[in-house]
């Protein structure tokens, strides 16, 4: 009995893939894919770009959606037979929510927006995206950026940041992703919104000292600032102390660390920058004791002051 | 030191969510409440503690897997339809670090395969009649790498690959990853990867990449795959090794590097994250675990003085990919409860060979070398498997002998008079000592 697709594609030659018996990692693939590859071959070898070739690639597509050759033709096509690109996004929206992480799929969404050149409904489709499978998907991160920066759609994402850090304050990539709105947007001055970051950093961390997210936040905005971390020592040292009156903290300890090493920087005197190195030092060695995973990196540093 | 020897319970050094549950903390308590009862039994406060010398790696079982995979994938593999150079290359490097040798009829196939793969434009794609992708490329090349042969050597068209290559550079120094496709950071080391071991490193091809890989560095200190993206730990390898292929590693802080790929590596369970707040996974012992070779490298390039055995605990992570990450029918795991797979099996591995070898940077040779005294084995003293190169991920021997065969040949460059002269004339005088 011939199969459906044998019928309707009788008049295309099959190409096999014919790697022959003498082969190594071959894949058992299912009757169905085959032979639909067989024929994609053909196709792409006769340059044919019909409706019939466009739905078979997207046949193919949804057994194997990392295949970048499909993907590849099925653009080809599209630009040829001058399909809806809205329509051509509306019908990857789900295949992209049944595979968040496969490459092919947002580098595709990428350059139909691109085309478009319309952000249309996507900032809302990513918030989606990461909401419903996974917070700290990199690709929709990635894209994300990608779109506020190409439409200049940056006014809003500030606000977009905090909601997502609220969402979960371990949440990395939103954290990532509030730095990048404020180091890249023209519209936000990182000096203006310090002291604010500083505040948000400190109240986040009060929540939760071992979260590393807003310790390393805090220093990295500082450091991309205008100012020096031993700027702020005398609100950040004793915000520190008081935080660690019961037990040590090794993102505290660190974090101290980093600002006595920004002092250190700013001393000219030998006789008070050897007291300064060995206030570093015993910092070192308590993150030694408190952070024993990483004991010989602690080490190294504090033998290199 | 590891985490078995320290004196502390293990519920001493678990995760605490201090009360307050979030997505990120209640995946880390779990993972932590699968990693425990398989290293608890190994534990110093152990009451009846086995002792760590029955740690064993699977050695056979794990060639088992492999080999059955190298012979043929069900059906469910579809999906790595374009990935077939990758598995190639997961697969025969697992089999390479583990000592098997590979049969005369393997490596005839593998070669058959890889060669189905190879487009005449240049370049190579993830499976026959697939057009040519920077990722699959570089596999297939570093497959030909380990199997060896000069037969395996002569697959591949090293002009025609310069010459693609070439037409993915982009102005700001960066590579497609194929025609029209994404860009990142995996892409510049892929290209320069396999264009060092193929010897045509061209100042044209390697232009503006360093300054594209600084971009990436985060002010967390790990790199990202693209200039704003998060810290991670792929990328950050990728990134390193591009540019120590470059001798520019001073293009990024590598002190803020080391920083955040220390702070990688799990308290408890003693294998690495990729990125702040994610969870373990055994192939970041790869990816994070590979900048520290690279890393003690820059600082040895710097006469900066370190203890010689190391920035990370070596025993700590074998532990971990020992104890954790082993399938008992064979294949190596992400974490507890996964299935093995190629992938995690090959990168497990090779976060395993890092761990117990001992690089060092030889300013002479200018390259990676092993010093063999400071081996460190966790478990059986037959868990030791082969070195693996920390730039190249292809054991150390098979990487100088690649080099080796293709230093003396050179990219003839057709659009430059100057430089066909010269080739002609390296030709000519190659003529004359053979006379002599
Ligand atoms: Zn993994």
């Amino acid at each position: 009995m011939e199969t459906v697709t044998e019928q309707e594609w009788a008049d295309v030659e099959r190409t096999l893939q014919d790697e022959g018996p003498y082969s190594v990692v071959p894949i058992s693939y299912s009757i169905e894919y085959s032979e639909k590859m067989d024929i994609l071959r053909t196709l792409m070898k006769n340059n044919e770009k019909s409706e019939r070739a466009l739905k078979l690639t997207e046949e193919i597509i949804a057994m194997s959606p990392s295949n970048y050759v499909i993907w590849k033709y099925r653009q080809e096509i599209v630009k040829e037979l001058n399909v809806d690109l809205k329509s051509e996004l509306d019908l990857f929206t789900n295949y992209a929510k049944e595979n968040p992480k496969c490459y092919q799929l947002w580098h595709y969404r990428q350059l139909i927006i691109e085309k478009l050149n319309d952000p249309l409904n996507e900032l809302k489709f990513i918030e989606e995206m990461l909401k419903g499978d996974d917070l700290k998907n990199y690709h929709a991160w990635s894209y994300r950026e990608w779109i506020v920066k190409h439409f200049d759609l940056w006014k809003e994402e500030f606000e977009f940041s905090t909601s997502m850090v609220k969402y979960d304050d371990r949440n990395n990539a939103a954290w990532n992703y509030r730095f990048f709105i404020l180091s890249e947007s023209p519209y936000h001055d990182i000096n203006e919104y310090l002291k604010d970051e500083i505040e948000f950093s400190k109240q986040k961390i009060n929540f939760d000292p071992t979260n590393p997210s807003p310790w390393m936040y805090l220093r990295g905005i500082i450091e991309k600032s205008k100012y020096e971390l031993a700027e702020f020592a005398d609100e950040l040292l004793p915000f520190c102390e008081f935080l660690q009156r019961n037990e040590f903290y090794k993102y505290a300890l660190e974090f101290q660390l980093k600002v006595n090493e920004s002092i250190l920087k700013t001393l000219k005197s030998e006789k008070e920058q050897e007291q300064q190195k060995d206030i570093c030092r015993s910092l070192c060695s308590k993150l030694e004791e408190y952070d024993k995973i990483r004991r010989k990196y602690w080490k190294f540093i504090r033998e290199s002051y | 030191m590891g985490i078995l020897d320290l004196p502390f319970s293990l519920d001493e050094i678990s995760y605490n969510d201090g009360g307050i549950q979030t997505e990120s903390s209640n995946v880390q308590i779990e993972v932590e409440n699968d990693v425990k009862p398989l290293i608890q039994p190994y534990h110093i406060m152990e009451e009846n503690r086995i002792n760590s010398d029955h740690i064993i790696l699977n050695r056979h079982a794990h060639i088992k897997f492999l080999r059955v995979g190298l012979k043929g994938l069900s059906s469910q593999a579809v999906g790595l339809d374009a990935s077939q150079a990758w598995i190639c290359y997961w697969i025969i490097h697992s089999l390479d670090l583990l000592g098997a040798t590979l049969s005369k009829s393997e490596i005839e196939r593998a070669i058959n395969t890889l060669s189905a793969c190879q487009n005449p434009t240049g370049g190579f794609g993830g499976g026959p009649y697939q057009f040519s992708h920077v990722a699959p490329t570089y596999a297939a090349v570093n497959t030909l790498a380990i199997i060896g042969t000069e037969e395996a050597y002569n697959v591949i068209n090293r002009e025609k690959l310069y010459e693609w290559f070439m037409s993915l550079k982009q102005p700001d120094g960066s590579f497609q990853m194929n025609e029209g496709g994404e860009i990142d950071v995996r892409g510049c080391y892929c290209v320069l990867a396999t264009a060092k071991l193929l010897n045509i490193l061209t100042p044209e091809l390697t232009s503006g990449v360093a300054e594209f890989i600084a971009s990436c560095q985060t002010y967390e200190g790990g790199i990202g795959g693209y200039p704003g993206n998060e810290a991670h730990g792929g990328y950050s390898f990728c990134g390193l090794a591009a540019l120590e292929i470059l001798k520019k590693t001073d293009y990024i802080n590598s002190d803020s590097l080391m920083e955040w790929v220390t702070s990688c590596q799990m308290k408890l369970e003693g294998g690495f994250q990729g990125r702040i707040n994610k969870l373990v996974d055994g192939c970041y012992s790869f990816w994070q675990g590979g900048s520290f070779p690279l890393l003690e490298g820059i600082y040895t390039k710097k006469n900066e003085p370190f203890d010689t055995c190391g920035f990370f605990d070596r025993e700590a992570l074998q532990e971990y990919i020992l104890l954790c990450c082993q399938n008992q029918y064979g294949g190596l795991l992400d974490k507890p409860k996964k299935s093995p797979d190629f992938y995690h099996t090959c990168y497990c591995l090779s976060g395993l060979s890092l761990a117990q070898h001992y690089y060092i940077y030889d300013t002479i040779q200018d390259d990676f070398k092993e010093n063999q005294e400071l081996t460190t084995i966790v478990g059986k003293v037959s868990n030791l498997i082969r070195a693996t190169h920390p730039v190249h991920n292809i054991s150390m021997v098979k990487v100088k002998k690649i080099t080796s065969y293709f230093s003396n040949s050179s990219i003839v460059n057709v659009d430059s008079t100057e430089s066909l002269a010269s080739s002609i004339e390296i030709i000519t005088n190659k003529d004359k000592s053979s006379d002599n």
